[in-house]
């Protein structure tokens, strides 16, 4: 930030996109498995299960960090890293940026997350419970502290023209970070920004939320009146945000607008939410991006599957849409709770929602929960033509983060045709 | 007021929790004196071993008993007192309404709070018997986020990690975000906790036992608004938020800190039309060894010499507070003339293991 600078009101777009997830890996697959409804959902692989009487997440399975990393040395850095390094590659290849021009370029590089390098945390806690040891293993210490996340990416792009920040705002953190990319760009203080979430599954939110009793034994049922809970998932998504001209300019190919976005803080609760905060992000959104409820042709849902959010979540949608509330699909019900990646990958599926013509379904929807008035788009995509998508983000410490993103229809648009 | 100095960022006022005592009094006092404010407190794990750290005097280091409190860590409890601090200055609150009040807030969290929590994991007869009212303070937006709730700070709350850049990060997004009309008024800061853990997993990061220097706690906190919205207010400005800017460098690619931080401090001044022939005052990092002396070369290079501008390094005198430490540069810069607000430009500079960054605060508008 410089105060010699005017503040511009830059417009800022989605040119690139990457995905890693329990639903696919790269931005085609994510969207077919979404388009198919397809669940990421199954039994516990990455650590022990004995003692836990369910077990089931959603987790990215085969991952090779080698596959990913051309200059740094995977093995610095803790999975959520490698996730994170391996959805930026995609998104920079999406948005047809060379790496090396992108080394002369100013760039804000953000990375969300709920655990940081818990997982690696969790080593060094087993291995202290096993050994007695109260010194950390160094190789496994170094990957731990979080900003190894935003670091791992610049280091493997080998940027130097650049600011690196994680945003350990938990489970909203995704918005955060793409927040923090369109306010840089719209002062003009970055060129590209480099922006989402990663998570890996740890044993610390396992057992956390499971003792918290949030888990659901079997699935996720978001806004369904016999839903159980939420599943802990894993996964990252990255996105390349640039000033609209800059696109243009380079002839780059636009996938969508990022029209604004709304911070607040409930101030109320550490980890129940609460809907007038909800209701506050939702309408400073709307506010930044220029669009009254009306516009907003599709939301994707915080949508945990937990009793507490669902409910909340609508009433504070109901609040502020009224009567007119669009098509809320939660992408958990597919997903899994995907924590610091949440809300990246759901601000994703927005562009997605825009770009290929569908709204994504909640998935394992059976009876509609009188207190959860939605349309969710119940377990199949429906094609659609939407304008304007919004994603929702809501973490623990009621730190709460709304998107709202618009089709672009100008020059160098990705083009959507209807769903198929 | 014009329209342009009206929409100048801020600092207000500010206050710190260091090893140097409560509050910016005890700060400057610190300061001024030179002190070493390194104690030696016993280690928790070999008993009767001293570890030298920068500790909060008087803060206790056990778990308090008293209720809804007993599950707040010490980085969380630390932060609380902090911006009690800050809040209790403010003569009749604020100035605006909740919703417009926010934080922006770095830390690296609480090491110790996650080890705990997965160990009982482990350690108990099944996996899931962990200390639930502990899990919100396993992760790193605790402390900003209870901050709120204690405090009703009902706009943005934003936590960010970034190692020792932290305490310069924040003033940037603290910025942004007010330049977006997100917020009003903004407590922007860094803190940190000691915990014996902190210590050995900087030992780890330092590659042996006792390689890290000693670790400290505490942190810093600033009020940041725009100029217009201070006056309106009825709040007088200390300095000028004029920019930051931050660079990586990459040793294995034949990077130098030295040479970054250049770079970074001239895109600074550039962007800031400031010379650097203007600066008063250096307050830079300091780290132990090479690393130091690549910011030294930088800042001789800037300047002309070491003796040709005023320098402080807290650092030494604090210990080694990671995201803290660059907030204790900022209220150094603000300290270093008495409780005045500042009068000439003033430099902050940070070197670590492949980042650079720069702050640059200057007098009050009008």
């Amino acid at each position: 930030m410089t105060a010699g600078r005017g503040a511009g009101d830059q417009r800022v777009v989605v040119t690139g996109m990457g995905v890693v997830s329990g639903l696919g890996t790269g931005t085609a697959e994510f969207a077919r498995s979404l388009r198919a409804g397809r669940s990421g959902i199954g039994p516990l692989e990455e650590f022990g299960r004995a003692g836990f009487a369910h077990w089931n997440v959603g987790e990215v399975g085969r991952f090779e960090a080698a596959d990913w990393f051309r200059t740094e040395d995977p093995r610095e850095y803790g999975r959520a890293a490698q996730f994170a390094v391996a959805a930026t590659r995609l998104a920079v290849q999406e948005a047809g940026l060379d790496e090396e021009e992108l080394r002369h370029r100013r760039v804000l590089v953000s990375v969300g997350t709920t655990d940081g390098g818990t997982r690696e945390v969790d080593q060094l806690a087993e291995l202290r419970h096993r050994t007695g040891e109260v010194r950390p293993d160094p190789d496994i210490a170094r990957r731990t502290p979080a900003e190894r996340l935003s670091d791992a990416v610049v280091n493997e792009l080998r940027l130097e023209d650049v600011e690196s920040v994680t945003v350990p705002t938990a489970c909203a953190a995704g918005n955060y970070a793409v927040g923090q990319g369109l306010d840089a760009l719209r002062d003009g203080e970055a060129d590209v920004a480099l922006c989402g979430g990663t998570d890996a599954l740890s044993r610390k939110t396992f057992a956390g939320f499971y003792r918290l009793g949030a888990m659901s034994p079997d699935v996720c049922r978001p806004f369904d009146a016999d839903r159980k809970g939420m599943i802990v998932a894993e996964g990252a998504g990255m996105l390349v945000l640039e000033p609209l001209g800059a696109a243009l300019a380079r002839g780059a190919r636009i996938l969508a607008e990022v029209l604004g976005y709304g911070l607040s803080c409930d101030a109320h609760h550490p980890t129940a939410p609460d809907r007038d905060g909800v209701v506050r992000a939702v309408r400073a959104a709307h506010r930044d991006a220029g669009v009254s409820g009306a516009e907003v042709d599709y939301v994707s849902a915080h949508g945990t599957g937990t009793k507490a959010n669902d409910i909340v979540e609508t009433a504070a949608l109901r609040e502020v849409f009224g009567a007119d509330l669009p098509p809320v699909s939660a992408l958990k019900s597919m997903l899994g709770h995907t924590l610091g990646a949440a809300s990246a990958l759901g601000t994703i599926a927005c562009v997605l929602a825009i770009t290929e013509g569908f709204l994504p379904p909640t998935i394992n929807h059976r009876t509609r929960d009188p207190e959860c008035d939605v349309d969710c788009v119940p377990n199949v995509a429906v094609a659609a033509r939407p304008q304007v998508t919004q994603n929702n983000g809501m973490a623990f410490g009621g730190n709460n983060a709304v998107l709202v993103l618009g089709r672009y229809d100008g020059p160098g648009a990705a083009g959507a045709g209807e769903g198929s | 007021m014009t329209t342009t100095t009206a929409a100048r960022p801020v600092i207000t006022d500010w206050s710190a929790l260091s090893p140097w005592g409560e509050g910016a009094d005890a700060f400057r006092a610190g300061l001024a004196s030179g002190e070493e404010a390194i104690a030696t407190v016993d280690s928790e794990f070999a008993p009767g071993t001293p570890v030298r750290a920068g500790i909060v005097p008087g803060f206790s280091m056990e778990y308090p008993g008293t209720r809804g409190l007993r599950s707040l860590d010490r980085l969380t409890r630390l932060t609380l007192r902090l911006s009690e601090l800050l809040l209790t200055g403010q003569e009749g609150g604020l100035g605006c309404g909740p919703e417009d009040t926010g934080m922006v807030f770095a830390t690296s969290g609480s090491h110790r709070t996650g080890l705990e929590f997965t160990g009982r994991s482990y350690r108990e007869r099944l996996p899931f018997h962990v200390d639930v009212a502990r899990f919100p303070s396993t992760a790193v937006n605790c402390a900003a986020s209870r901050s709120a709730i204690v405090h009703g700070l009902k706009g943005p709350n934003t936590t960010l990690t970034a190692g020792p850049a932290g305490g310069l990060l924040v003033l940037g997004q603290a910025v942004r975000l007010l330049r977006q009309g997100r917020a009003q008024v903004l407590l922007a800061g860094a803190a940190e906790e000691y915990t014996e853990d902190r210590v050995l997993l900087e030992d780890a990061l330092h590659r042996g036992e006792g390689a890290a220097p000693p670790v400290a706690e505490g942190g810093a906190l600033f009020v940041v608004e725009l100029a217009g919205g201070a006056a309106a207010r009825g709040r007088t400005p200390l300095a000028t938020l004029l920019g930051t800017r931050f660079r990586a460098y990459h040793a294995r690619s034949g990077g130098e800190a030295g040479k970054a931080l250049h770079r970074c401090v001239t895109d600074l001044l550039d962007d800031a039309r400031t010379g650097a022939d203007e600066i008063t005052l250096v307050v830079r990092s300091d780290p132990d060894g090479p690393l130091g002396e690549q910011e030294d070369s930088a800042l001789d290079g800037l300047f002309g010499g070491p003796d040709a501008v005023r320098q402080l390094a807290p650092g030494h005198r604090l210990g080694h507070a990671g995201s803290a430490a660059s907030a204790f540069q900022v209220a150094a810069a603000l300290a270093a003339n008495g409780p005045r607000p500042l009068r000439a430009p003033a430099l902050i500079t940070f070197v670590a293991d492949g980042r650079v960054g720069a702050a640059l605060l200057g007098a009050p508008p009008g």
